[in-house]
């Protein structure tokens, strides 16, 4: 079956905004979603972008407030008013379980979809450990062979090559979406990314 | 009549992919499209935006080749094959003619997307005052009055103030619209401000959000 590689990280306010969404687009394309959570405090800088802490106050009070308000409605994925309290905290732990799910065959798609909601909408910490067994349990999912392998050698070194990758793949940061080679990046293209399914963008012509 | 307020400059390449769109869109919705351009030279860096010369190659393949093109086609709206010839030449006379027509009590809509489209697709040069006539004319608009003025003054004095502004406002580039104070960036809002003249999106609660 063909897919739909999706480059994020568990903790991602615009991938938590387009999640749903973009699940419900794969499933009536037909599509598998190839999941590469990533490291975007390395990939954001590396890949060009203006590191968050650069960017000014209208930067913020527009692409972190605003926008995420709108979308947030738009999207019938409700916010927590103001910034989650555990934002800043270490993902390779939440990420790392996510990729020992592909590793362990696991369809990871609703285990995903509940961190990036739990996190922007009940103020979760996706660092902590009981906060991720709650949340594997929620999904069905037994948590225990995920956390011990979230942090395995095996694990991280996927997690680095899908950052390593993503950011020679020009990814910008999170969500980013390939369909058939295209990429589109932000879940303001999940309807780009919907027609693309259907009928593809014509390639660009080069001079 | 309630109105959009729209910031953009002549020679934008998103504006020009909007351009049919928004008029469309405040056409139907019985609003007046109030034109804002402005001195994207001014705005881009003041909005902390890197300009255009500082971005990656990447960056610019992602966000000034493919995302034009797939726009286009989404908007059925043609582009030229590589980058306009005169694309960064001076835009004061251009923007000082959009200015001039509204000081001078015309629709500007059709001669603004004369210059946004034919600068895109035929490779015009904004800065030439022949082209510009030319165009003025092909929308039924006496050229004179208009490029007599563009320069003047009051007409630059206009310019600056849009500017000033936009900056002000926390515009980052063009095109930007405003419906009643909600601000929207990118012609890829579109759909969005559509929605918010039908009914507004609610206020934000914490407009002060810290660093990310």
């Amino acid at each position: 079956m063909p897919e739909i590689e999706y480059f994020y990280s568990a903790h991602s306010a615009y991938a938590y905004l387009g999640s749903a969404r973009f699940m419900a687009i794969d499933k009536a394309a037909g599509r598998t979603i190839t999941h590469r959570p990533n490291d975007l405090r390395r990939l954001v800088p590396a890949s060009g972008s203006t590191p968050f802490s650069e960017r000014s106050k209208g930067h913020y009070a527009y692409y972190f407030r605003r926008e995420i308000d709108r979308w947030a409605e738009e999207r019938n994925a409700p916010v927590i008013v103001g910034r989650p309290t555990h934002h800043d905290k270490d993902m390779t732990l939440c990420n790392g379980m996510l990729i020992a799910g592909l590793v362990q065959d696991k369809n990871i798609d609703q285990l995903a979809h509940v961190m990036l909601e739990s996190h922007w909408r009940d103020d979760s910490d996706l660092a902590d450990r009981d906060t991720l067994v709650a949340l594997a349990r929620q999904v069905e999912m037994d948590p225990e062979p995920l956390l011990v392998a979230a942090l395995s050698e095996e694990v991280q070194a996927i997690y680095e090559a899908n950052t390593v990758e993503a950011i020679e793949r020009s990814v910008f940061g999170s969500p980013a979406y390939f369909v058939d080679g295209d990429m589109f990046y932000g879940q303001d293209r999940l309807e780009m990314v919907e027609r693309a399914l259907r009928q593809p963008y014509a390639p660009s012509r080069t001079n | 009549m309630s109105e959009i307020e729209y910031f953009y400059s002549a020679h934008s390449i998103f504006a020009y992919l909007g351009s049919a769109r928004i008029q469309e869109i405040a056409k139907a919705s019985g609003r007046n499209l109030v034109h804002r351009p402005i001195d994207l030279n001014q705005v881009v860096p003041a909005g902390g935006a890197a300009s255009f010369k500082e971005r990656t190659p990447k960056q610019r393949a992602y966000f000034f080749r493919r995302e034009i093109d797939r726009w286009s086609e989404e908007r059925n709206a043609p582009v030229m094959v590589g980058y306009p010839t005169h694309h960064y030449k001076d835009t004061a006379l251009c923007n000082g003619m959009v200015i001039a027509g509204v000081v001078q009590g015309h629709n500007v809509d059709q001669l603004s997307h004369a210059m946004l489209q034919t600068h895109w697709l035929e490779d015009t040069d904004l800065a030439d005052p022949d082209t510009l006539a030319r165009l003025a004319e092909s929308v039924d608009l006496a050229p004179r009055p208009l490029l007599d003025a563009a320069m003047s003054d009051e007409i630059q004095a206009i310019y600056q103030a849009n500017t000033d502004e936009a900056i002000k406002r926390s515009v980052f580039g063009s095109p930007t619209y405003f419906a009643d104070g909600d601000m929207f960036y990118g012609q890829d809002r579109l759909e969005m401000v559509e929605r918010s003249l039908r009914q507004p999106y609610k206020p934000s609660g914490d407009p002060n959000m810290p660093p990310a």
